[in-house]
This record gives structure tokens, C-alpha cells and sequence, in this order.
């Protein structure tokens, strides 16, 4: 079914990334995850070495430095934890450009105990250069309080701002007397951090947990899919909003905002039309025709969708030779939904799904989409 | 009440079509105060070659159906005949037609079967009776071109569709004294792997009546007839002083027989159009909806 098409850009995306990545050699630094061991000393390449290798082999290997960052110390539950990035530059050679990132990042006590370690790549090749940028703030909720790194690829850190360029995010906190992740990365939120350096959450969901809103593309527009965090189990569910949430919130068919619409919508060059059905049922009856003007006051009000949640497991975090975002916490529309956007077109509301009606009303199928092609 | 048309000639002989007609005087609706009772076809000495008797209900206000029928000569460059022409009416609303071709059969190969007949209709399988007025023969010296009398011809029937009418090709295929279909269509893509049989370009003859609404509204799809849904519809808005192009019909035909009279049902039937004369507005429209939209509602033909 044509509608299908509207199928997450979240678990497209992930595919993407996953091939995309599966196919860079990760650098052979040991994997440290798991286990708490003293933070890893700043190692200086000797330069000797380097330059003997460089005369060796004079074709396209980069000289490595290797330096630290420490970003914190962030106070959770009482206790101070400091984000060590571990940063690496290659040099340009004949071949390749000059490459800076992180290739590690890692969490410590203020005893310099390592309680968790991911693994990011840095690739340099003729074509392009592959660099991760990370980030961290306190997270702060009505019912807790943690830790939210952030993290993307290939940022210019050179640009205001650079944080906002961020694809990932992960979320820390407290349970059972240890800090732990969450989750796997996922897709970053819309809260953003305040003039303090804090990241808020939109506000409580009873007494043990707090909402954050993640944007979520269909590849047509950008939803806004609430997600639950329980403080108390350290876990993140989808919203508690549908009330036909199934146990466990992993699994919910329910109604979600739209995310502002003006950096993408594409109004229509001329008259077109909208099929409009009263109710998100083709079965409710014949939908209306209704025009649909390049000046017309288009607004999306809410999409209808069974979203599911899938976590692999986050206690595993990437390793230097995995992909690095192998352990991401996927949400996206389920496989087979009949998902229905709700539309208000010069005042008349109601309900589209096919791709057709999406392009009348300015949400074309980007031509990128892998399906499309 | 008996209704004589014709003569219709061919081979050297004259046949006339006699059709007797009931009546039902001070029938509700003028359409069911007659119908079709007996047709015959008869030859120059006024002889009966052919005679069908229709069966028809009286119901309180009028037949129940009304079977019409006409008669037109069938005239090619090898063969000629006759083709009757039937209609059927029921009060429901439904219509149907259907048709039978008489002719003589060749008898080039056994020359004691050339006789009148009605020509048996397409069976499921059947393609291309031959029509070819010349054969290339391998010789010593090569390819030689020789001129050769074809089995069949090729006719055009108009076929109202309920919106609109096509030019279906059927083939006459004098020597075996059956019809074929005039064409078949094969093609790749789609769901189903390699070569297979696609819907068929149609000739079409449509009278357009533009809508009452200031406003209609058109899905046009972009893709091949049968593999619609492959491409994402046009939506366009027309209004009265639109420009609509009706340019060929696409088909999937399926022959059937009621009683001996041959009949043909359109699958998958559409309709390929250009709007206001643009080339970025040309697709196809499949829809009840969609043909009323450009002017060609479901009705009865014109009789």
C-alpha cells in the first residue's frame, strides 16, 4: 500500500546509517566497555615514530595525536561525573585531508573509575573525511535528574551553534546506586539546553518519570512523538498519551503533533485538490474534494500512526570495531500502518493518507527516499 | 409489428433482416413498450437462412427488458458478411450488447463446407486469425515474397463501454468460420516476471457533455494502464472551459457468449487524456468518478 511509503525515516534512516557505516574500518583501540577501569592517559605519538613510518610508507598515512577533553563535572543524585572525550587528529597526507574528532567517550566518577565507554570512528579517504563531535548537559526533570550526551557526525565546529547539528542523543541516570545508560543513542529531542547549560523536560508524567518530545521525519514532515522517562527503572517508553498504549508502552496507535511545517512545506504551484475523509477511515464515507490554492492556509494538526519502539541492547555499547550506533533505540511508524494525517485547509478539517493527497497538500516524497528510487 | 432491413449483398446473393417486435401498449416507460421477439435473416428468394427467438416477461407495466437490434453490412477487402447488432435493456438500468456475424465460409480447403453461417465467437486462447496477403518463402535464390488469399480479415466494432464508445478490432476468420480477437497485447513489468498479456491501446469515440459543477475534480495517474497505482496521481482542478483531449483507451477484453450471441467485457479499462494541451498534464483516469469528470458519465449510448 502506496500509504505504507510513509513509513519512519527513523528506521530508514538507521538502515542508512548502518550500511553507511558498516563499511568503515574502525581504528584497533581495545574496547573498554563493561568494565570500570581508571581513566586512559593522554597519549603524545612519539614524533620520531611517526616520521619513520611517514618515510616508510610515503603513501597516505596520516600522522595521529592523540588529546583529551573533559567536559563536567555534572552533579547527579548527589554524586559528580566528569565526560572524558577522547579526541584524535590525522594529519593530511598526499591522499587525504586533515581529520579531527572524538573516537571515545567515556564517563567517569570524580575517582577516575570508567563507568561507561563508547567507541566512535574517525575516517579519513580521498572523497571525504568521517568525524564524530560529542556534547553533554545535565538533564533535569521534575521526578529526576541525569545525564544527556550528545552526539553526530561530521559537525563543523567552527559554526555557532554546532551543538544543534547533533543527530544523537543518549540519556544517563542513577538506578539502583549506579549510573546507567537508558538507552541506546537515539534521535535527538527538542529540548534544548537552557542560558545555565541545562537540558529541562517538557514536565512530569506522575511521580517517578518525565516527558521529553523527540522529531521524528516521515520523510514528508517531522511528528512529534512524546517519549516517557522513568527516572525509577531508568527506562524510556513512548509517550503514555493513545489510550490504546499497550503494556510496556512499546507499541501505541495514537494521535501526535506536527512539528512546524514552514522549513518544508512546499505549497502547490497551482490549483490542486485534497480527497478529505471525515474520519481516518476510508470506509467513513466519500471523502470531500476540496481545492487547495497556492495561497491557501494549509495546517497539519495531528497525525494518527501505531508507533513502535525497539531497543537493542543498550548495555552494550558500540566497541571500536562495531558500527557505531549499533545499539540504537529505534522508534518509527509500524510496518503496515495506515497512517493518517489530519489537515485544516482554508478552515475545512480532515483526514489524508495516500501519497497523493500528501503532495497536494505540500508534502511531496522527497526524491531521495530509498523506496523511490 | 415486423421491421425489414436491409438488402444487405455479398457473394452475389441478397439477405434481408426481418425483426418481429412485441408491443405493450400503455407500458409505464416508452423504452419497455416493445422489444425484440424473432429476428431472421433472409435470403434474396425470401427463404429463412436464420432465425432466433427471444424470450421476453410481461410484467404489469411493461416487458421487462427490451432487446433491440440493427443490422449493418460487413465489408472488407476479402470478405463480407452481415452484423447484427443486439442491445438489451433492463429496467434496473443495466445494458448490454452483443452481435453475430454471418457469412459464408470459405471453402478453399473443403469446398462442401462454404455455406452461410453465424461465425463462432472467440474462444480463450484463440489469437490472430490470419490476415497476411503475402508470404516470404526461403528459396535457393533467397527470400521470396508471395502473394497468398488470407484466412481472415480484421473489422472495427464500436463498442459502448457505458461511458464511451471503443473501436475494438475483431478478427473474421472466413476459412474456419470464426471470429478471433483483432489484437493482443504483451508486455513486461509490473508484478509479474517476464513477457505477459497487458491491456490493450484502444481506439476511442467519446462525446464529452462538460459537468453541471463549476468545478471537477481529476486524478491523473502518471503510470502505464494496469500499473496505475505505480505512480503518484496529478490532482488537477477543471472547470467548464477546461481543455480535455481524449486521446486512446486501454483494455484487458474478454470475450463471452449469452445463449449464441457474442458478447465482450472491458477489464481494467482506462482512459488516457491531456489536459488544457499540456504534455506535464497527460495521464491516464480509470475512476467512475474521474470519467465524470471530464464529461463522460456513466449512461446509456445514444440510441
Amino acid at each position: 500500500m502506496k500509504t505504507l511509503r510513509l513509513v519512519v525515516i527513523g528506521l530508514l534512516a538507521v538502515v542508512v546509517i548502518a550500511v553507511a557505516w558498516r563499511t568503515i574500518t574502525a581504528p584497533p583501540v581495545a574496547a573498554a566497555q563493561g568494565s570500570a577501569k581508571p581513566l586512559a592517559s593522554v597519549q603524545q605519538p612519539n614524533a620520531s615514530q611517526s616520521s619513520t613510518l611517514a618515510t616508510a610508507t610515503p603513501v597516505a598515512v596520516a600522522l595521529e595525536k592523540e588529546t583529551e577533553e573533559r567536559l563536567g563535572p555534572f552533579a547527579i543524585s548527589g554524586n559528580n561525573y566528569i565526560v572524558v572525550l577522547h579526541k584524535k587528529h590525522l594529519a593530511a597526507t598526499e591522499d587525504t585531508g586533515a581529520a579531527d574528532g572524538v573516537v571515545a567517550m567515556e564517563i567517569a566518577d570524580t575517582a577516575g573509575t570508567v563507568l561507561y565507554r563508547r567507541s566512535f570512528p574517525l575516517e579519513a579517504d580521498p572523497e571525504s573525511v568521517t568525524f564524530w563531535s560529542v556534547f553533554a548537559h545535565v538533564l533535569s526533570g521534575t521526578n529526576g535528574k541525569g545525564l544527556l550526551v550528545k552526539s553526530g557526525p561530521d559537525i563543523d565546529e567552527s559554526v555557532p551553534d554546532p551543538e544543534s547539528k547533533a543527530s544523537y542523543e543518549q540519556i544517563f541516570g542513577f538506578v539502583s546506586g549506579k549510573l546507567v545508560p537508558f538507552s541506546g543513542p537515539f534521535f535527538v529531542t527538542l529540548e534544548k539546553p537552557d542560558a545555565s547549560g541545562v537540558v529541562r523536560t517538557q514536565g512530569a508524567l506522575g511521580s517517578q518519570a518525565d516527558e521529553l518530545r523527540m522529531a521524528l521525519g516521515t520523510g514528508r514532515f517531522v511528528m512529534i512523538v512524546p517519549l516517557r522517562l522513568d527516572w525509577a527503572q531508568g527506562k524510556l517508553t513512548l509517550g503514555p498519551q493513545c489510550a490504546e498504549t499497550a503494556a510496556g508502552g512499546a507499541h501505541a496507535t495514537c494521535q501526535y503533533l506536527i512539528y512546524d511545517p514552514s522549513a518544508y512545506l512546499q505549497r502547490p504551484k497551482a490549483v490542486t485538490f485534497v480527497r478529505l475523509y471525515s474520519t481516518p477511515d476510508e470506509k467513513s464515507g466519500r471523502a470531500e474534494r476540496v481545492v487547495v490554492k497556492p495561497v491557501s492556509q494549509i495546517e497539519f494538526l495531528a497525525y494518527k500512526a501505531d508507533m513502535v519502539m525497539k531497543q537493542p541492547d543498550a548495555s552494550s555499547p558500540a566497541s571500536p570495531t562495531d558500527w557505531p550506533l549499533k545499539d540504537m533505540l529505534q522508534v518509527g511508524i509500524a510496518p503496515n500502518t495506515d497512517a493518517w494525517l489530519q489537515v485544516r485547509i482554508d478552515g475545512k478539517v480532515g483526514w489524508i493518507h495516500s501519497d497523493e493527497d500528501l503532495a497536494a497538500v505540500g508534502l511531496p516524497q522527497p526524491p531521495d527516499e530509498p523506496d523511490a528510487q | 409489428m415486423e421491421q425489414r432491413l436491409g438488402p444487405f449483398s455479398f457473394k452475389d446473393e441478397s439477405f434481408s433482416v426481418v425483426l418481429h417486435e412485441k408491443r405493450f401498449p400503455g407500458a409505464r416507460a416508452p423504452l419497455f413498450s416493445q422489444t425484440l421477439d424473432t429476428v431472421q435473416v433472409r435470403d434474396g428468394a425470401d427463404a429463412v437462412r436464420f432465425q432466433k427467438i427471444f424470450k421476453y416477461r410481461v410484467e404489469t407495466e411493461g416487458f421487462e427488458r427490451s432487446v433491440t437490434a440493427s443490422a449493418r453490412l460487413l465489408s472488407g477487402k476479402y470478405f463480407s458478411g452481415l452484423l447484427i447488432s443486439y442491445r438489451l435493456r433492463l429496467s434496473t438500468g443495466e445494458n448490454a450488447e452483443a452481435w453475430q456475424v454471418f457469412g459464408y465460409q470459405d471453402g478453399r480447403y473443403k469446398p462442401q463446407d462454404a455455406r452461410f453461417r453465424v461465425f463462432d465467437k472467440p474462444q480463450r486462447g484463440d489469437y490472430g486469425a490470419n490476415t497476411s496477403a503475402e508470404m516470404q518463402l526461403v528459396t535457393p535464390n533467397g527470400v521470396v515474397t508471395k502473394p497468398i488469399t488470407p484466412e481472415g480479415e480484421i473489422f472495427e466494432f464500436r463498442v459502448w463501454t457505458g461511458n464511451f464508445y471503443l473501436f475494438l478490432p475483431v478478427g473474421v476468420d472466413f476459412a474456419n468460420g470464426k471470429l478471433k480477437p483483432g489484437m493482443r497485447c504483451a508486455g513486461t513489468g509490473g508484478s509479474r516476471p517476464g513477457m505477459h498479456e497487458i491491456g490493450c491501446d484502444v481506439r476511442v469515440e467519446a462525446e464529452r457533455k462538460p459537468p453541471d459543477a463549476e468545478m471537477t475534480f481529476l486524478r491523473l495517474f502518471p503510470g502505464k494502464p494496469g500499473r496505475l497505482d505505480e505512480g503518484e496521481a496529478q490532482h488537477l482542478v477543471l472547470d467548464k472551459n477546461s481543455k480535455v483531449e481524449i486521446l486512446k483507451a486501454s483494455a484487458f477484453v474478454d470475450w463471452g457468449l449469452s445463449g449464441d450471441l457474442m458478447q465482450v467485457a472491458f477489464r481494467d479499462l482506462c482512459l488516457q487524456v491531456r489536459i488544457e494541451g499540456d504534455d506535464q498534464k497527460t495521464g491516464w483516469i480509470q475512476s467512475e468518478e474521474d470519467f465524470a469528470a471530464v464529461g463522460l458519465p456513466s449512461r446509456s449510448p445514444e440510441p
